[in-house]
């Protein structure tokens, strides 16, 4: 291995760190505030692909910076929709976990079963947001993957300020730390629930839209990204934001370089590896409590 | 102020309230005694509306709020503090204030509200970028009381705040509740200790098998056969 391979592999790794971190940190915010575990996670990830892609080379012919901004918006109301119509009438319904657990695997199901009808089985493919390459001190890299990890990491900046700065996103820590605390404060619990899923919702999209453009648009094409993300997140400690972003970077990495010594289909069967022997040894994670 | 209605109310098939009646008029203090595990904060619940009685009704200032959900009874002025606390451990104790005045009325009144629970608990008010998960046991206490003042509230529901605490902590819990009832809010006070409690109370009800069973002032109380030989064996 040169350097130069090296550093290929390295940037290939901060690419789909980035995408799992993003993938990670929707999926662990809903279980952490809601303890409800979203199997929907990675439909709106393949949907946030498919609805960029029908907003600009599919059919709206928007610019594509347009059809990615655009797009956001869409995808915080579908996540909205989807706590009010399908999570909220189940969770008050005192039915208990296992119910919520299969309506959003059938969520899940649907949202594929959905694109498969609208946009049929034939690969579609996104353009990168910006085309053409950087030569940094040597290392090539293209100008889509830099901007996409300058996007993962304001996201996550802005993310962390508002959770930790602003009213609404106290409110979601505290509704995560104690929900009946909550209610008695007099917080409206289902409000909280609609904004993490619509914010989580989103944070799917995006990673959708960012890797379309390296790995084509096919229903079910957030299946494998979902199951990765969620190892990241028992890695890093269910309902942890920073351990799913340190989890995210370490599992990135690896899987970069598994790729390239091993080959790239070694990635999922390594990850879900990782899962079974964590389970067994560490089963809260890195940064989670026990229990 | 408040008035319960004959309210029945069941926890899956147990019936832990029956027929419950009680009323708390403005500005009073009024102590629901009674045995552990015999429905008293089961009725602070169905106040607060976090259960939801089978049948009477609960009213605040006339209306009738057995059937709102919880975040509305808080923006009408009735706060709930759990036994339990229910504090929010890793945000600090500001943030947890803050929480406390989440509804929108309170929200105006926060720096104001704020100022009063510091000058009530200034224990608080030198801690109050720590992590409510390490306050000791009486300012846990505090602090819950505190943040359903940030509340605005005008109605206080207080579940057994002297649990657990030294005598020297329940000293300072006790005049904190009582300076607030002074600034104007009325209280039910929850308690398992009759004789402390039924000091500060205008008025005492006993709850026993989750029935009223006693109505009535402090001596009327420590001369109830029933309640004497049964409760205070004397």
């Amino acid at each position: 291995m040169n350097p130069e391979q090296f550093g290929g592999v390295l940037i290939c790794g901060l690419r789909i760190s980035a995408i799992y971190a993003l993938m990670a940190v929707g999926f662990t915010l809903v279980y952490g505030v809601g303890k409800i575990f979203n199997y929907a996670h990675g439909g709106f990830y393949t949907w946030g692909a498919y609805i960029a892609w029908f907003l600009s080379a599919g059919f709206c012919h928007l610019s594509y910076p347009i059809a990615f901004a655009t797009t956001i918006p869409i995808l915080f109301g579908l996540g909205i929709l989807f706590e009010r119509f399908f999570i909220r009438p189940v969770r008050w319904g005192g039915a208990g976990m296992m119910n919520i657990f299969i309506v959003t695997l059938g969520a899940a199901l649907f949202l594929d079963a959905l694109a498969l009808v609208i946009f049929g089985p034939i690969y579609k493919r996104l353009p990168p947001l910006l085309g053409g390459n950087l030569s940094l001190a040597g290392f090539v890299i293209s100008r889509h993957d830099l901007t996409l990890v300058a996007i993962v990491i304001a996201i996550t900046i802005g993310l962390i300020l508002f959770l930790g700065k602003t009213r609404e996103g106290t409110a979601m820590r505290a509704v995560s730390q104690d929900m009946i605390g909550a209610q008695i404060v007099g917080m409206p619990i289902d409000r909280v629930f609609a904004l993490t899923f619509g914010i989580s919702t989103v944070l799917a999209g995006v990673s959708g839209m960012l890797l379309a453009p390296r790995t084509l648009i096919f229903p079910g094409v957030g299946w494998p990204i979902f199951m990765k993300a969620f190892v990241i997140v028992v890695l890093g400690g269910m309902g942890s934001i920073k351990g799913s972003l340190i989890a995210a970077f370490i599992l990135g990495m690896l899987e970069a370089f598994i790729a390239y010594f091993i080959g790239g289909v070694w990635g999922l069967p390594i990850f879900c590896l990782v899962l079974l022997i964590l389970l067994v040894v560490r089963p809260q994670g890195l940064f989670g409590t026990a229990g | 102020m408040l008035e319960v209605n004959k309210v029945d109310a069941f926890y899956d098939e147990i019936q832990v309230l029956k027929d419950v009646s009680l009323k708390v008029n403005d500005g009073e203090l009024v102590t629901l005694l009674g045995p552990n595990g015999h429905g008293k904060s089961t009725l602070l619940k169905v106040i607060s509306g976090l259960l939801r009685p089978s049948s009477g009704h609960v009213k605040f200032n006339g209306v009738e709020i057995d059937k709102l959900p919880s975040h509305k009874i808080v923006e009408m002025g009735i706060v709930y503090v759990s036994e339990e606390r229910h504090l929010f451990p890793d945000l600090t104790i500001m943030e947890n204030l803050k929480m406390g005045a989440y509804n929108p009325t309170a929200r105006r009144d926060e720096d104001t509200n704020a100022n009063y629970v510091f000058q009530l608990f200034p224990g608080l008010e030198q801690r109050k970028k720590q992590m409510a998960s390490t306050l000791s046991g009486g300012e846990r206490r505090m602090l819950a009381i505190g943040r359903g003042l940030m509340s605005s509230a005008k109605f206080l529901a207080l579940d057994e705040p002297s649990l657990g605490l030294a005598p020297n902590l329940t000293d300072d819990v006790f005049n904190g509740i009582s300076e607030i009832n002074k600034s104007g809010i009325s209280i039910l006070l929850v308690e398992q200790s009759i004789m402390r409690a039924s000091e500060l109370a205008n008025r005492i009800y006993f709850m026993e098998d989750g029935k009223i069973v006693f109505e009535g002032g402090k001596e009327e109380l420590l001369s109830n056969e029933h309640i004497k030989t049964a409760f205070l064996g004397m």
